[in-house]
């Protein structure tokens, strides 16, 4: 095994660049607010003289899916592939490798980068609020500052423990919020969870989740 | 020659023949790069003599999570992260070291899971497995 | 007279009967370790003694060593020579041992293939060590009497 890994890596620079020309390698796909998937094509067309077919791609993430419409391509013969990443609850740059192996000898392996930059729809401070053993039973707060120009509204606060007391403050209308969590005055162990609901994206508003606990 | 040196000698020439052997053969022997772990990684071998208790993430897909786990890992991606992040709130005890793992080497799903802990829980005390998932199944193979 | 013959036939069987066991021993400490060459160079990386060129080298030499000398034991062959090399490899491993344990090091010993789960057990295993080495002595100093008599 070690004898021929290296001799491939001393020959490596020999070998012939493949057949399977590709358009574009790294692909930036744009997103909206509550786009639930993000699609992107990749297009190559085979500019050898024989037929290249296609024998895996993988997708470094789960979240990214592709799709071929067949496998084996002749020579000239064009085709995509479809990358479909689900964005879930994902924030900020993602950049998702795909690697597509294909019989091809001169070179098999080809690797694609998908690129969405998914935006925070709030800036928030902490999602868990921890008083520890020997520390004072004050307020704690939570900060939401919401990011997209439009007005943003809380639309409800649940919380499952009672015994915490909340106060909501817009500073900035329909941008910044500001909670305070009281959580009593009682020393004793317990926790809670707050769900604080929003009106944004409208199809699919968000709900963000807090943790209580005082130990 | 005297004979000390000639055995001596010997001896060398063949547990050096013998490595060579082994280096060249064995199918589990190391290769010469060394591990290098990236910021956060922890080796399943150092967590697993570790005497801290773990509290172990699964950053896979849901899928992936029902087929198998590491038992009493959690299951928390960004698929779903507020519902799962309360689930994984359930489970977390500031003593706890957690260790989030994804499918293999090269996924960072581990990587943005622990990230996103950090930055929004404020928490320390936060790995991601080098080698993930696979590298778990391996030794569980040995 | 005959008495003494007695005594002296039983030493050296008992002596026969130790260098049988010791080679035994590193022979089998030295295979549980060349099956898994990885394993064992994270034992040796644990340590944090030698750089990594030598710890790789060493992951695949020091196994071989061991069960090239147990071997040397039991078959008498070059015996004075392997006691001296093996004598030397404890003697590495006690004083790695002792740094790691002044060092405040949990090492994974590895000393005999798999790695424990609990904390590293410092006295426990500088004692083992120790009797191994006491052993090894005792048999180079009993064979050198035999050889210069």
């Amino acid at each position: 095994m070690k004898i021929i890994s290296l001799v491939l890596i001393i020959c490596s620079p020999l070998l012939l660049q493949g057949q399977m020309q590709f358009q574009e390698i790294e692909n930036q796909a744009n997103y909206k607010f509550g786009d639930k998937e993000v699609r992107r094509i990749f297009k190559f067309k085979n500019d050898g003289d024989y037929p290249v077919t296609f024998n895996s791609i993988t997708s470094s993430c789960g979240c990214t899916t592709t799709s071929l419409d067949k496998i084996t391509y002749l020579p000239g013969e064009e085709g995509e592939i479809e990358a479909i990443f689900t964005i879930g609850q994902r924030e900020g740059l993602q950049r998702k490798k795909i690697t597509v192996l294909t019989d091809d000898s001169d070179n098999s392996r080809y690797e694609m980068i998908l690129e969405v930059n998914i935006p925070k729809i709030a800036e928030i401070n902490t999602r868990l609020l921890y008083w520890k053993k020997d520390e004072s039973l004050d307020p704690k707060t939570i900060t939401i500052d919401f990011q997209p120009n439009e007005p943003i509204k809380i639309t409800d606060l649940k919380i499952s423990n009672d015994s915490f007391n909340l106060d909501m403050d817009e500073v900035l209308t329909g941008k910044k919020y500001i909670i305070s969590v009281d959580p009593g005055t009682a020393r004793n162990s317990k926790n809670g969870n707050l769900l604080v609901k929003t009106d944004f994206p409208k199809d699919n508003p968000k709900i963000y989740f807090f943790h209580l606990r005082v130990q | 020659m005297n004979p000390f040196i000639k055995e001596s000698g010997l001896i060398c020439l063949i547990a050096l023949f013998l490595s060579l052997l082994t280096w060249s053969f064995h199918p589990g022997a190391p290769d010469y790069h060394k591990v290098e772990l990236e910021d956060g990684e922890i080796l399943l071998t150092t967590a697993l003599q570790s005497t801290d208790l773990v509290l172990w993430v699964d950053a896979r897909s849901k899928e992936n999570f029902e087929l198998d786990h590491i038992p009493g890992a959690i299951l928390l991606n960004e698929d779903d992260w507020e519902y799962l992040l309360a689930e994984f709130m359930e489970k977390w005890d500031p003593d706890l070291k957690v260790i989030v793992y994804c499918d293999s080497r090269l996924c960072r799903a581990s990587k943005n899971v622990a990230q996103r802990l950090q930055d929004e829980l404020q928490i320390n005390n936060i790995y991601t497995l080098h080698g993930g998932w696979e590298t778990w199944t391996i030794e569980q193979k040995r | 007279m005959g008495n003494m013959d007695h005594r002296a036939k039983t030493i050296k069987i008992l002596f026969i009967v130790l260098q049988i066991g010791m080679g035994g021993l590193f022979i089998i400490a030295g295979t549980l370790k060349i099956l898994d060459p990885s394993n064992f160079l994270n034992a040796i990386e644990t340590f944090q003694l030698l750089p990594y060129p030598l710890a790789y080298i060493s992951a695949y030499l020091l196994p071989w060593m061991e069960i090239v000398c147990g071997l040397a034991l039991i078959l008498n062959k070059g015996q004075q020579i392997a006691l001296i090399i093996l004598t030397a490899l404890i003697a590495v491993f006690i004083i790695a041992l002792a740094l790691s344990w002044g060092r405040g090091l949990d090492i994974v010993c590895g000393c005999f293939g798999k790695p424990g789960s609990l904390k590293t057990n410092y006295p426990l295993l500088l004692t083992r060590n120790f009797a191994i080495l006491a052993a090894l002595i005792l048999i180079l100093i009993r064979n050198k009497k035999i050889v210069s008599r």
